[in-house]
């Protein structure tokens, strides 16, 4: 071949292609390989599978050129040329950071116009500032390479040009001193300055010289801190002072410290990615400040203020979670009562320029990247709040893109990736949150920041309560007996516990997933589904018996408690088995937790008589240590005149008899014997035996009764007093704090005369003095005194207890009826019909002046009477029957609907009676009224 | 060859008799400085007073330092003679003027010469990126637009070699081997500087 020296035919091998690439080949070696390179298709395109790892200068490179953006398109260039000319223009002073804003918004929304054209246009930059653009450009772009401006640099705060550094004038070395630039933005800049006379440091805004000069910035730049003078509130920082002096103008505020959202967000998501700790923690801890921003921002509105450029950057947290919201500089005024954005005033010309000020495109509402500036209200902070939700649940703004433009455009016409497609794991409730507050129309966002704050805050705490309340119930089924399932709502096994498994022998991953009813024996299968359906309707479903298939093939009869979850379109069934031997165990159980809170001496016995077992009252009446007590025969401590008495008695507990009530003696710890009365039991199908006994001695009598006692009159719905001899009240049940508000300490060891209205405490001591003697005084009726001030009328029945020098007293509460019966006596006096009450048997049992009159009965002589006595002769058996019946349903029955009744006289005269019979229930008794109108 | 192989911007201003490397240093650092300086707040005379000073005091030692192997020696060098020039300026300012009101060199020059401050993170960063902008800027003399291309579409925006190859008319392996040979120029250029 005659080419073969320039290009050689044997291709290099891999190992020497591998040193090429990683520029570990001397140039002499170099060349060769590169000249056949170039010409061998072959080699070029091994070079692919011979790349080694990620080299780390490129990795750096592309950091730095990753704002270059070299163009991939034709459209591109041309929009990197207008946004360095843009920046130019700013960078020689021909155009503020706002000015320069408004051009891009403008330009975005034109096409075949570059952003020169748009500033021109707008006399905005004459033609001679653009052709000295232009030419700085074509200068910069030759000698330096200029890197062109990003998204990022135009509108954030960290553009890299330099302003003409001017001092800050004749600043009183006395007063302040400078530190150091803390940032610097478009326009000002914030150092960090020294408080002299009150010895803090503070953060000092400074109009830039360069600006300071043009009324329309200083006017804006005092605009901004006037703003944020406006706000007071723990979320915003407090302005000291503003000051013009020397054609300079800053002003100061409190310096805060703190690392952005933006950096806290990124870190929790990174640790978020690591796994590891718990990512709701995280979570919890950013939606916390995220709550305090919507706080804060509500304020901001409720002064008329928006802020209009919110995002992670703009929001400080503090070492100890103070969380700032900064940078009010884009903040406007507005009107707060109805909403409705002003123009700022003395804005001059750019007032009136739609889309006068932007954001940071990222987070930039639609109406903001529109700049239709009449529709920027309160609702653009809420989709900027929305974005910082956004950020917090993925991580990154709303929307991206290699370009102010392109950013822009999606801002306006994309809808946001959903939240949970970039973090499957983002609750569905705040995706729902987060993406109505990003909606386009500012109509179908949450109106107000508190609104977002709310439905937030709402997730919260719901949540905390739903986590808390799993793990509670997580851990119940973990440590409880029972079988716990939890089905969805397709009736899928999603959990199941321990001691399911443990009772199936069939581990949880083997049974999860399962439709359940593949887990029940065919026959019950069918039946289980009406259940099932129910239970996640609401309705609960206690007792319900299947069968279950364990790890063997055979099925375990189990009694289902089942229930629909709380909050949840789940199921879930709390089992029990039904087997011989888990029902005895539970049975037994149940025996002893019940006889270990019983007063009664408690002690099981083996088939040998041995005690296996006795409980707590037990130990403490004999003095004894249940584990040495274990094991002894029941013989041991016993009487010995008892031991034959109670053999006989143990053997026919044995052999099924129940022995009640005979007493054998029981040597103590203390060598005494007591004399005790036993029952023995034994439970048919166990080999155990039960004796329960009760000590014969009085003290323990009169306890146990005063303890019966207690538990009735605690219950009482009647008042209950135990008054010591001097009639000073010892104990009260707790219906006097229900009936008459007082509690024990206001009473206990209070003379009773206290609670009695003044002139019923004389009759009240008689009635005790009576009662000491007699032994008991009933229907006392006092007017007692209430708590509140009020009286209650109060029937006491007081009792000596035989043997005791106690007083009982039971008072009930005959206020109503009292004032019932007073109503019924006005009423049977004042009423112009006659009236008739009549018990529920029929009899009567009070009647007016008016009815005596008309049948010509004398007052009271009917009292006791039958209500037939009234009625014809001939139609009383009749009418007692039907009155019967009646008095069985009482109800309202007026005259017109009755039909009329023939009446008689004391003296035989008919008269024909018109009646009306109404019920009435005194104390839960009933009578009826009935009014008798002759016709 | 030998020229090309000694591309070390490091080596080349070593090397102080070819005033032509100073001037490349020059124009990479004396910007980086400069920038730096003034976005701190220091003022005209004072930012253009330390930048000289600093520049003067690489110029006399340079020949001396000695590139230990660690990453970002020479950072950290030039970071601890920034700070020191700013100290001495401090010292001499504070004497002159009373009335000054500009930030306090005199911290910022301390948190400088703290190699774990804010501003000396802010510093590596703006350092890299400032070195690499200006090296790349500087390629275009030397390479063919097409190898700068080549180099740039491959290698930072990670098109495949066959696409760019087709799209810039030259066979698969000339772009390989154009992408090489600017990547060993940039990485020699910028060798002990940026790391």
């Amino acid at each position: 071949m005659s080419n073969s020296d320039a290009a050689d035919p044997s291709h290099p091998e891999d190992a020497i292609l591998s040193a090429w690439l990683a520029g570990k080949l001397h140039a002499a070696l170099a060349e060769p390989i590169e000249r056949h390179l170039e010409d061998c298709a072959e080699c070029a395109a091994r070079l692919d599978g011979l790349e080694s790892r990620p080299d780390a200068f490129v990795a750096k490179l592309k950091a730095v050129t990753l704002s270059e953006r070299v163009p991939q398109d034709a459209s591109l260039p041309a929009v990197n040329d207008d946004l360095a000319f843009g920046v130019l223009a700013m960078q020689l002073g021909l155009i503020d950071r706002e000015r320069f804003v408004d051009a891009s918004v403008l330009w975005a929304s034109r096409t075949g116009e570059s952003l020169a054209d748009v500033l021109v246009e707008n006399s905005w930059v004459d033609p001679a500032g653009r052709r000295q653009i232009d030419e700085a450009l074509e200068r910069r772009r030759r000698s330096e390479g200029v890197a062109e401006p990003t998204a990022d640099t135009i509108v954030g705060e960290t553009g890299d040009r330099q302003p003409d550094n001017f001092l800050l004038g004749q600043l009183s070395s006395e007063r302040l001193r400078l530190r150091q630039v803390h940032t610097s933005g478009g326009t000002g800049r914030v150092w960090r300055a020294f408080d002299v006379p009150l010895q803090r440091e503070i953060a000092l805004k400074e109009l830039l010289p360069q600006y300071a000069r043009s009324p329309v910035h200083r006017d804006r730049f005092h605009r901004e801190a006037c703003v944020a003078a406006q706000l007071a509130h723990p979320g915003t920082i407090p302005v000291h002072e503003y000051r013009e002096e020397d054609g300079r103008c800053y002003y100061t505020m409190r310096f805060v410290s703190g690392r952005t959202l933006t950096d806290l967000i990124r870190a929790a998501h990174e640790a978020m990615r690591g796994g590891g700790d718990d990512p709701f923690a995280r979570l919890f801890e950013l939606l916390t400040h995220f709550v305090t921003i919507c706080d804060t921002i509500a304020y901001a509105h409720s002064q008329g203020v928006i802020h209009r450029d919110l995002k992670g950057d703009n929001v400080l947290v503090g070492e100890f979670g103070e969380v700032t919201v900064i940078d009010w500089g884009l903040a406007k005024l507005f009107t707060p009562l109805d909403a409705v954005p002003l123009a700022p005033p003395e804005e001059g010309d750019s007032a009136t320029l739609q889309g006068e000020r932007l954001g940071t495109p990222a987070y930039m509402a639609p109406e903001q990247a529109r700049g239709t500036i009449d529709e920027i209200d309160t609702r653009t902070d809420v989709y900027g709040l929305a974005a910082i939700l956004y950020e917090i649940l993925t991580g990154r703004p709303p929307f991206q893109g290699d370009t102010v433009h392109q950013i822009m455009h999606r801002v306006e016409s994309d809808p946001p990736t959903p939240p949970r497609e970039l973090a499957p794991n983002t609750p569905k409730p705040l995706e729902a949150i987060c993406l109505q507050g990003l909606e386009k129309r500012r109509e179908d966002r949450q109106q107000t920041a508190a609104e977002v704050r709310d439905e937030v805050r709402y997730w919260m705490t719901h949540q905390t309560d739903r986590r808390r309340e799993a793990e509670s119930r997580a851990q119940f089924f973990s440590l409880s007996q029972d079988l716990f399932v939890t089905l969805a709502a397709d009736g899928r096994v999603t959990h199941v516990n321990p001691a399911y498994e443990r009772l199936l022998s069939r581990p949880a991953d083997e049974v999860v997933d399962l439709d359940y009813r593949d887990t029940l024996h065919p026959d019950d299968r069918a039946r289980s589904e009406p259940v099932f359906r129910a239970a996640l309707q609401g309705a609960a479903e206690s007792d319900f018996v299947c069968r279950v298939q364990n790890a063997a093939g055979g099925y375990v009869p189990i009694s289902w408690t089942v229930t629909r979850t709380p909050g949840d379109r789940a199921v879930y069934a709390v089992g029990r088995a039904l087997d011989e031997e888990s029902q005895r165990r539970r049975q037994q159980r149940e025996r002893e937790t019940f006889f270990s809170l019983s007063k009664d001496l408690f002690v099981s016995f083996d088939e040998d008589g041995a005690i296996t077992h006795t409980n707590p009252a037990y130990d403490d009446f004999f003095g004894y240590d249940p584990k040495r007590s274990a094991g002894k025969s029941y013989l041991t401590k016993l009487h010995p005149e008892d031991k034959h008495l109670v053999t006989e008695r143990f053997n026919a507990a044995r052999r099924g008899e129940p022995q009640s009530d005979f007493v054998a003696r029981v040597q103590r710890s203390t060598d005494e014997y007591s004399a005790i009365s036993w029952t023995l039991t034994k439970i048919p199908g166990e080999p155990t035996t039960y004796a329960v006994g009760r000590p014969l001695d009085g003290e323990a009598f009169r306890r146990r009764a005063a303890e019966a006692r207690a538990r009735f009159f605690s219950l009482s719905d009647d008042l209950f007093v135990v008054s010591d001899h001097n009639g000073n009240a010892a104990q009260i049940n707790a219906a006097w704090t229900r009936v008459l508000g007082w509690k024990p300490e206001d009473v206990v060891g209070r003379p009773h005369t206290e609670f009695i209205v003044g002139e019923d405490g004389a009759r009240a001591s008689r009635a005790a003095r009576r009662a000491l003697i007699r032994g008991s005084e009933v229907g006392v009726e006092l007017t007692m005194r209430c708590r509140d001030g009020s009286t209650r009328e109060i029937a006491w029945s007081i009792n000596r207890v035989p043997g005791d020098t106690v007083i009982y007293t039971v008072g009930r509460d005959v206020t109503e009826r009292r004032r019932i019966e007073q109503r019924l006596r006005v009423l049977l006096r004042e009423s112009h019909e006659p009236l008739i009450v009549i018990d529920r048997h029929g009899a009567i049992e009070r009647t007016n002046e008016r009815l005596d009159t008309l049948f010509g009965y004398a007052e009271s002589e009917l009292v006791g009477e039958p209500f037939e006595r009234l009625l014809d002769e001939h139609v009383r058996e009749e009418h007692r029957a039907r009155l019967r019946r009646y008095l069985e349903e009482p109800t309202v029955r007026s005259m017109h609907a009755q039909p009329r009744l023939p009446g008689m006289t004391k003296d035989g005269k008919a008269l024909t009676l018109a009646v009306s019979l109404s019920p009435l229930w005194l104390d839960a008794r009933l009578s009826v009224i009935a009014a008798m109108r002759p016709e | 060859m030998s020229d090309k192989t000694r591309l070390s911007l490091l080596d080349r201003v070593r090397d102080t008799e070819t005033g032509d490397s100073w001037n490349e240093f020059l124009a990479v650092y004396d910007g980086l400085i400069d920038g730096w300086l003034r976005k701190q707040g220091v003022a005209g005379p004072d930012a253009d007073d330390i930048r000289q000073e600093v520049l003067e005091t690489v110029f006399r030692e340079i020949g001396g330092f000695d590139h230990n192997g660690r990453p970002g020696a020479f950072r950290n060098w030039l970071r601890t003679i920034t700070a020191n020039r700013m100290r001495r300026l401090w010292r001499r300012r504070v004497s002159q003027t009373a009335d000054y009101a500009g930030p306090d060199v005199d911290q910022l020059a301390d948190q400088l010469a703290d190699p774990d401050s804010r501003l000396t993170r802010a510093w590596d960063a703006e350092h890299n990126q400032h070195v690499l902008a200006r090296l790349l800027s500087m390629l275009e003399g030397r390479f063919s637009d097409k190898s700068v291309n080549a180099f740039r579409r491959i290698v930072l925006k990670e098109e495949t070699a066959a696409d760019v190859a087709a799209d810039l008319g030259m066979t698969l392996g000339a772009a390989r081997v154009a992408q090489h040979r600017v990547l060993q120029a940039l990485k020699e250029y910028g060798k002990c500087v940026v790391d």
